[in-house]
This record gives C-alpha cells, structure tokens and sequence, in this order.
C-alpha cells in the first residue's frame, strides 16, 4: 500500500503545478526516510501532519500578500487622486 | 466625479467584491505592526538557533524558547483586529512548534536526529514565510 502511495507521489513530482510538486516532494521524502528507518512512525506522521499545516501557511501568506498589495494600490490612487481632483 | 468614478470601479474590481461593503470588509484590514514583525523575527531567528542544538542535551531549552516565542506571536496576532490571515498563520504554526515541545518537554520521548533537524527546519521555513508576509503589509501614511 505504501509503495503504491509512493508511485503516486513519484508522478506528482513530475507535476508542472510547482506547488503540487514541491508538496510531493516533501512527503516522498518523508516516506521514503521512514522506510529506510531513519524516521520512527509517530514521528513520520506528525511530520505528515505538518505538511498540511505548511500548506494552510502559504495558502493564508499567498492570501495576506494578494490583499495587502491591493491596499498598497488603493493607497497609491487615493493619493493620486488627491493630487488631481 | 469621473475620476472618482473610476476610482470606485478599480476597486470594486481589485477586490474582487459584489457589494461595497465587501469591498470595504477587503481593505479593511491590520496594517504594518513593528511588534508583530519581531516577535516573527524572533520565532525565525530561534528554529534557526534551536536547529544547531540537535543531537545535544540543550535542545530542550531551545524548544521551549521557540514554543514561548511562537506563543507569544499567536497571541500578539490574535489581539490586533483585522488581522484574520496572521492568526491563521500563527495558529497553524504554534500547532507544529506544539509537537516538538510535547516530544521533547512533556513526554520526553526519545527523539530521532532526522526528525529534529526536519521539524526545525521546517519550522523555520514557515516563520520565514510569515516574516516576510508580515513585513509586506501595507505602512501607515
């Protein structure tokens, strides 16, 4: 069952969505450091768990960085307008 | 008045909002913090300290420094309104710091080399992402 998960991991790092790949990539890592024992189970899943996490981070950071930059933008023609009317 | 026009239009379209008061919910939000941008520092600069320590008996310490470190940054966050997306951010973050502390301070379980060195570093890659997202919010003019 792990190997088939890995075989699926293996074609999402081939992914052009560089998110996805990079996500994929993380976890094949894991998978794979916890079948050559470097990693004990417990660990292996909170680390998997963590994935998750990561990817709630960026997906508010991508949404934080969107929002403030059109408050830049509105703050920028504010001024503009400012000048001109 | 056409001016003003095309400013209302611009940003009803940047927010991509139905309705003005959405678009106003949009703009409204937490600006530029200094104290909210240290304490991210800090949680950075300490998963970058802490990583060093691996392997060694004074990693305890440092885990709990970056636990009241990261701790303190959630609860910051949490006490300035408007400020939903660096709650998320500290909240999610505080979850991971939470599972090396429990490992390494309240269960005090035998932990591995790889998954300290992984969870700091993974650690520190997501306080950099909040760093720099914090220190992007829009200044006050």
């Amino acid at each position: 069952m792990i190997d088939n998960a890995v075989k699926e991991l293996e074609e999402w790092v081939g992914n052009n969505h560089t998110e996805l790949a990079d996500w994929a990539s993380d976890a094949k890592s894991l998978t794979e450091q916890f079948k050559a024992g470097g990693l004990a189970e417990d660990e292996y899943l909170e680390l998997m768990e963590d994935l998750k996490r990561s990817q709630k981070i960026s997906d508010a950071a991508d949404a934080l960085a969107v929002r403030s930059r059109a408050n830049e933008l509105l703050d920028n023609l504010i001024t503009a307008a400012g000048v001109v009317l | 008045m056409k001016r003003l026009s095309i400013l209302f239009a611009v940003v009803m379209s940047m927010s991509g909002c139905s309705t003005l008061q959405e678009s106003w919910d949009y703009f409204d939000m937490a600006r530029f913090d200094n104290n909210e941008y240290l304490l991210s520092v800090d949680v950075r600069t300490q998963a970058n300290l802490g990583a060093r320590k691996c392997g060694t008996p004074e990693v305890n310490a440092e885990v709990s420094k970056l636990w009241g470190s990261t701790l303190k940054l959630k609860n910051y966050a949490e006490s300035i309104p408007k400020n939903e997306e660096t709650v998320i951010m500290t909240s999610e973050l505080l979850e991971i710091v939470r599972g090396l502390d429990k490992r390494y301070n309240i269960d005090k379980k035998t932990v591995s080399m790889k998954y300290c060195t992984i969870k700091f570093t993974n650690i520190e890659k997501n306080a950099t992402i909040i760093t720099n997202v914090i220190g992007r919010k829009p200044h006050d003019r």
